[in-house]
């Protein structure tokens, strides 16, 4: 699977995070994968394996901007928001993945890519014996570790009554902060992070607004999600794919429309949309609609 | 009390020559058919004597023994009713045996003596001509279709009394072969117009992609979307049957008994869209102990339309895989092999999930990841990878619909699809779709930029070959419709959004 054997690291030695040694209840000892877990500002990006696209998106931007600033992402490698955390913050620097399985059990096995890469880049990490499969009474027990050993958490998408609330409340036992990312209210995605809000959790709305609560460093990191769509690098483009670009918002829409505005063919403004898929300029989403992405972050 | 007629048994695709020899002799007044028959053609000597009988002629009461020769091939179905007849009646005298030299004979019989129409008239007719029979008498309402085959004059029958009067001479019923151009030309354009659908460019285009070069094509979206609307328009953008082709989708239709009373040619390009209970031997064809035309085959020369794809039973799916490849379907007996064409242009549907609601705007999919999985998965990896175009299907808000201007009719689209395909045929001598891998880099002549673009396009997608020529393939025939000789960036780019990326939702 990975190079190197797993390692098991005991309470209380290097490796072994401290801000987890203090938990109450916490693993006697970790089995580590792939990188030893250094010290470093630990965040957790958790929610639900059920995302939408806007959930994918951001959980992905963020991953992205806390990894870049130095932060080290830290998830579930669950399918939905944990992945997408994990893939933004591969991009730009390191994460961790809790596993409720031995480390060398890749689940879900869609992720095993994912899985390769993390175990490459970053750390596997599980309280279970190599080779142990995944249960369903696993999962609540990995949260513990990923809320124990990080700064805060941020909740990015969750039902109510999903794990990812259970790792938010076990964060605020520990005394750590929890971040929520609001979301549409029709969406039952964002019944959990909303509920946090009332219940007092700081409202972010980019990894910046994370990182200033830690009272961690924001060299480069965007305020705001409209911000970096703006201040994002453009290669050079073509007057039809600048004419395309204009056109296109944050909000996907249809081929149709894109075509009409822009006065070009359908065939054409496909072509030219593909292109700007490849700049990381465009994206396509379900239901066969386009939309602007924010600099870079699809790939 | 002898006499030999002229028959023939259906083997697939073909008629064998059948000899019926029937003798009487004096004993106990009894009817044996030997010579293979399966339990159908036994049941014919129920069928015979009452027709005979109510013909107002004479059953012979004596000993009657009915040989099917050649012994060794299994004899099917109710096609020999007529000759079995025709032979008892020469055998009891009632017909100059030598009469009945120069005639092929098929046909089922009711019981009052009429004929009904029976499967493969033309592969009889064809048979005739080869086995150097001048004649052919059959049920009037397969006259029509075995007229089709020049050299043979086909005469219909409504009954066997006017078979008996056709050998005799007093009843001249030669039908005249139709006018195949005449027909086609007049069954050219009419079906559901393109421009009825509203917006979706996306598909529309891959429709149009799809006609003109061959190409199966899988559509994703949403029950309602308008998958079924969108497929039941590519027979009308795809250029009007040539005579070939018009003639061996009516040799299979007949061979498959679905050519209704009379009709002579089958002049539009089929659409079947078999349900997803269809079994293999339904879809791909089969069955026991001679095999029939499935649907892939009835769908010759036009569209076979497979909504829902995935809850095809997993045989249906694996065994689609070898007649779109080679454009025919193999199927083995012990008695026989048989051969079906099956060139046929795939469109299958699917929903993006299980329960319809996903990338539906506002809708949650309540699906469970597994479950999801599993349902996607049911599409076989080999399956997909016949299929060149993968395309979503988006439904539409209404604000959205309101939006969209009229698109473009179908003929408009058409003319591009034939001129589309005039160019590959000059290139190539075949359709972009069935272009193998290696050639397909050939016909495209990428120059240096394209390749470099295609390398950076396919960087991060773990290109197979396979996937590659794909992308190829739909790229080059995208360069047709555009009339380019050369397959450039703007092509390719194009190409891009047709790829297998649909499920990624």
């Amino acid at each position: 699977m990975t190079g190197a054997e797993p390692q098991l690291v005991k309470r209380g030695a290097a490796g072994y995070p401290p801000l987890l040694a203090e938990v109450p209840g916490a693993p006697a000892a970790l089995w580590v994968s792939g990188r030893t877990l250094e010290p470093a500002a630990y965040v957790g990006v958790v929610g639900t394996r059920r995302a939408s696209r806007y959930g994918l998106e951001v959980a992905r931007w963020i991953g992205r901007e806390l990894a870049a600033a130095g932060v080290v992402v830290v998830s579930g490698m669950a399918a939905g928001i944990d992945a997408a955390a994990h893939r933004g913050a591969l991009t730009t620097g390191s994460t961790v993945a809790v596993l409720g399985s031995g480390v060398d059990v890749c689940y879900p096995r869609s992720n095993a890519a994912l899985y390769g890469q993390i175990a490459e880049q970053g750390s596997v990490v599980s309280e279970y014996p190599p080779g142990t499969t995944p249960a369903p009474w696993r999962f609540p027990a990995r949260n513990r570790i990923i809320a124990g050993m990080s700064l805060g958490v941020v909740i990015v998408e969750a039902r109510q009554d999903g794990g990812a609330m259970i790792t938010a409340r076990l964060a605020l036992e520990y005394g750590r902060e929890v971040f929520a990312v609001a979301g549409p209210v029709h969406a039952s995605g964002s019944e959990g992070p909303h509920a946090l809000v009332r219940d007092g959790a700081r409202l972010v709305t980019s990894a910046r607004d994370v990182l200033e609560d830690l009272g961690l460093s924001f060299p480069r990191s965007a305020a705001s999600w409209t911000q970096d769509a703006l201040s994002a690098p453009t290669p050079p483009l073509s007057p039809d794919e600048r004419r395309v670009l204009e056109i296109l918002q944050a909000e996907p829409m249809l081929l149709d429309r894109i075509a009409r505005l822009a006065g070009m063919p359908a065939s054409a403004a496909t072509a030219v949309l593909s292109r700007l898929e490849l700049a990381g300029l465009a994206s396509r989403h379900p239901g066969a609609r386009f939309a602007r992405t924010v600099g870079g972050t699809h790939h | 009390m002898f006499a030999k007629v002229s028959s023939i048994a259906l083997i697939g695709m073909e008629a064998r020559p059948v000899e019926v020899e029937v003798a009487l002799d004096q004993h106990l007044p009894d009817f044996q058919i030997v010579g293979l028959p399966s339990a159908g053609v036994r049941e014919s000597r129920q069928r015979v004597r009452a027709a005979v009988v109510n013909s107002k002629k004479a059953w012979p009461n004596q000993r009657i023994t009915a040989n099917l020769a050649p012994g060794d091939l299994r004899k099917e179905g109710s096609l020999l009713d007529l000759p079995l007849a025709m032979g008892v009646l020469a055998a009891s005298g009632l017909l100059e045996p030598e009469a009945l030299r120069p005639f092929l004979f098929l046909g089922e019989l009711a019981l009052d003596g009429t004929l009904r129409p029976v499967r493969g008239a033309i592969a009889a007719a064809l048979a005739a001509r080869e086995l150097g029979v001048r004649r052919l008498v059959l049920p009037k309402a397969n006259a029509p279709e075995a007229a089709l085959v020049p050299g043979v004059e086909v005469s219909g029958a409504a009954s066997l009394t006017e078979a008996l009067a056709i050998v005799d001479g007093t009843v001249d019923a030669v039908t005249t072969p139709p006018l195949i151009g005449e027909l086609l030309a007049r069954a050219a354009a009419g079906g559901p117009d393109l421009s009825e659908v509203r917006g979706q460019a996306l598909a529309r285009r891959a429709l149009e992609i799809a006609a003109a070069g061959g190409h199966n094509l899988l559509m994703v979206g949403p029950p309602g979307s308008g998958k079924t609307m969108l497929a039941r328009r590519l027979p009308g953008i795809l250029p009007p049957l040539s005579v070939e082709e018009a003639l061996e989708v009516t040799h299979v239709w007949s061979v498959a008994g679905l050519l209704s009373a009379g009709e002579s040619v089958v002049t539009a390009r089929p659409f079947r869209a078999p349900h997803h209970h269809a079994s293999a031997a339904a879809v791909i064809g089969g069955g026991s102990p001679m095999p029939r035309p499935g649907e892939v085959s009835v769908a010759s020369h036009g569209v076979l339309f497979l909504d829902e794809v995935p809850l095809f039973g997993g045989a249906v799916l694996d065994g689609l895989r070898q007649p779109l490849e080679d454009g025919f379907v193999t199927i083995a007996r012990r008695g026989a092999t048989v051969r079906f064409p099956a060139r046929t242009a795939l469109v299958a549907a699917a929903n993006p999930c299980l329960c319809g609601r996903r990338s539906q705007g506002g809708q949650t999919c309540t699906c469970s990841a597994g479950r999801l999985e599993a349902y996607r998965g049911r599409l076989s990896g080999p399956l997909l990878d016949r299929i060149d175009l993968q395309v979503e299907v988006a439904a539409l808000s209404e604000e959205e619909l309101l939006q969209m201007e009229p698109s473009e009719p179908s003929g408009v689209v058409r003319a591009r699809v034939l001129e589309a395909r005039r160019a590959q045929l000059r290139r190539t001598e075949s359709l972009n779709g069935a272009v193998a891998g290696t050639d397909i880099e050939d016909a495209c002549c990428l120059d240096a930029g394209s390749r470099a673009f295609l390398r950076s396009a396919l960087a991060d997608q773990y290109a197979s070959a396979r996937a590659f020529h794909r992308l190829l393939r739909v790229a080059r025939t995208i360069a047709d419709l555009d009339g380019a000789e050369v397959v450039g960036e703007a092509q390719i780019a194009e190409a891009l959004q047709f790829r297998r990326m649909v499920w990624q939702a």
